[in-house]
């Protein structure tokens, strides 16, 4: 049933209002986020340390060990990596770097998830 | 006669706001497409969204997911179910106004199509428009049915997303193809990607006519819609024009309430009336067959 005539200009705007308002609401109240690497705040996720599945393709071998309390050292050699591999290095780039080079390692995030579990669990074990 | 235009005028007109809209929304894409193909590039520890963080038909895909178990399938994230809503609540406000003014790859579609009109009278595209003039009844009549075929991929996306977790759609998705232009690889995205921007030369929105799947969702949404296209009987001339500047081919001249889940709002239709025997109404929200016992009521 037509109840009004509506102006195309008013009609227009509402367009674009509801449309980016809905978005700019959600926004301001957390409800948002535009990569898995940010919470609903936009903040970067950061590691806590405690529980393994946290861990991402997309952090750093250092950032792992950092959380974890691990020397890095010990990461590279529990996988078998080039002990001058560098801390900033992220973890989907690792198995790149043993792919491109050959390396006899079967380095990757999940590997380091398990190996991080058992580790944390006062047992140390080889990753192969 | 037409009389001619004043500067004011066409600053104002619908197709002028309608160009500015589409170019910010497609704009804004591009500039995150490009940030997250250099920056993500040079800086990897650097969080730079993808453009498909923005899609709404993300959240369609995502939403299953996120309901039952709280999280995102891969690749899809908390702004897609975000943005879905903003487009629900557009469609129930606006119908398709989200095609007609804000998706960018309708926009893309239309500009080419606005090329391969300034391009139609070069000789091998007259000889194909005379080969169509030829078959236009039959042209017209799989038109029609091929309409039908988005709503095959929707059902088919959607039983395809919930039972197997995975966005089913992306390796097939013309648009997800077009915002990893960079990092494309000859797949079938690339070809229905390629297929799609060779057809728009010839044909208004081709995807957004026959396959888009959010188009679907929004088309059926948009049947309850608050604002809705009227068309005034005792005013209208039955010229036509309405018809010949409408993009998704939809007989505006016989109509009364369009309520066609093809128009995507773009208002050309008001824009070229030069009778004024179309307006924008607000509506109740009504189902198909009172409309029409409306129309044929009121003598719209």
């Amino acid at each position: 049933m037509l109840l009004a005539r509506i102006n195309k200009y008013v009609y227009i705007l509402l367009v674009i209002i509801i449309f980016l308002g809905v978005i700019q609401g959600a926004k301001g109240l957390g409800y948002w986020s535009v990569s898995g690497k940010t919470n609903s705040w936009g903040k970067r996720i950061e590691l806590t340390g405690r529980d393994p599945e946290e861990i991402r393709g997309w952090m750093s071998l250092g950032e792992v060990a950092r959380a974890y309390n691990i020397p890095l050292e010990e990461i590279l050699a529990a996988f078998n990596l080039p002990p001058d591999l560098s801390g900033q290095t992220l973890l989907r780039d690792v198995e790149k770097i043993v792919w491109e080079r050959n390396l006899n390692s079967n380095f990757s995030p999940q590997n380091l998830r398990e190996w991080l579990k058992l580790k944390t669990r006062g047992k140390t074990v080889d990753p192969d | 006669m037409h009389r001619k235009k004043g500067i004011r005028e066409n600053l104002l007109s619908t197709a002028w706001l309608r160009f500015l809209a589409q170019a910010g929304f497609a704009l804004f894409i591009a500039f995150v497409a490009y940030r997250h193909e250099v920056v993500a590039g040079q800086i990897p520890t650097q969080i730079v969204p993808s453009p498909e963080a923005y899609c709404p038909f993300g959240g369609v895909e995502t939403l299953y997911t996120y309901i039952t178990t709280g999280k995102f399938i891969k690749r899809t994230h908390l702004s897609n179910v975000v943005v879905l809503i903003a487009l629900l609540a557009t469609t129930l406000f606006a119908k398709s106004a989200f095609c007609g003014w804000i998706c960018p790859f309708g926009t893309l579609q239309e500009w080419l199509r606005k090329a391969g009109k300034k391009i139609g009278h070069l000789a091998p595209f007259k000889s194909l428009q005379a080969w169509a003039r030829r078959r236009a009844g039959w042209l017209r009549d799989l038109d029609d049915w091929a309409r039908y075929f988005k709503y095959v991929v929707l059902v088919w996306i959607l039983w395809g997303t919930i039972a197997y977790g995975i966005m089913i759609f992306r390796d097939y998705d013309p648009y997800a193809a077009l915002i990893r232009i960079t990092e494309i690889e000859l797949g079938a995205a690339a070809v229905i990607l390629a297929i799609v921007l060779v057809l728009s030369f010839f044909i208004d929105r081709p995807w957004c006519r026959y396959a888009c799947p959010l188009g679907a969702i929004i088309g059926l949404i948009g049947k309850i819609s608050l604002v809705k296209i009227a068309r005034r009987k005792e005013l209208c001339t039955q010229c036509g024009l309405c018809n010949r500047k409408c993009p998704m081919s939809i007989d505006v001249k016989n109509a009364g309430i369009i309520s066609n889940a093809d128009c995507n709002n773009c208002l050309n239709c008001l824009e070229v009336c030069p009778a004024n025997a179309l307006d924008l109404y607000l509506t109740f929200p009504v189902p198909g067959p009172v409309v029409k016992s409306i129309n044929e009521g009121r003598g719209l």
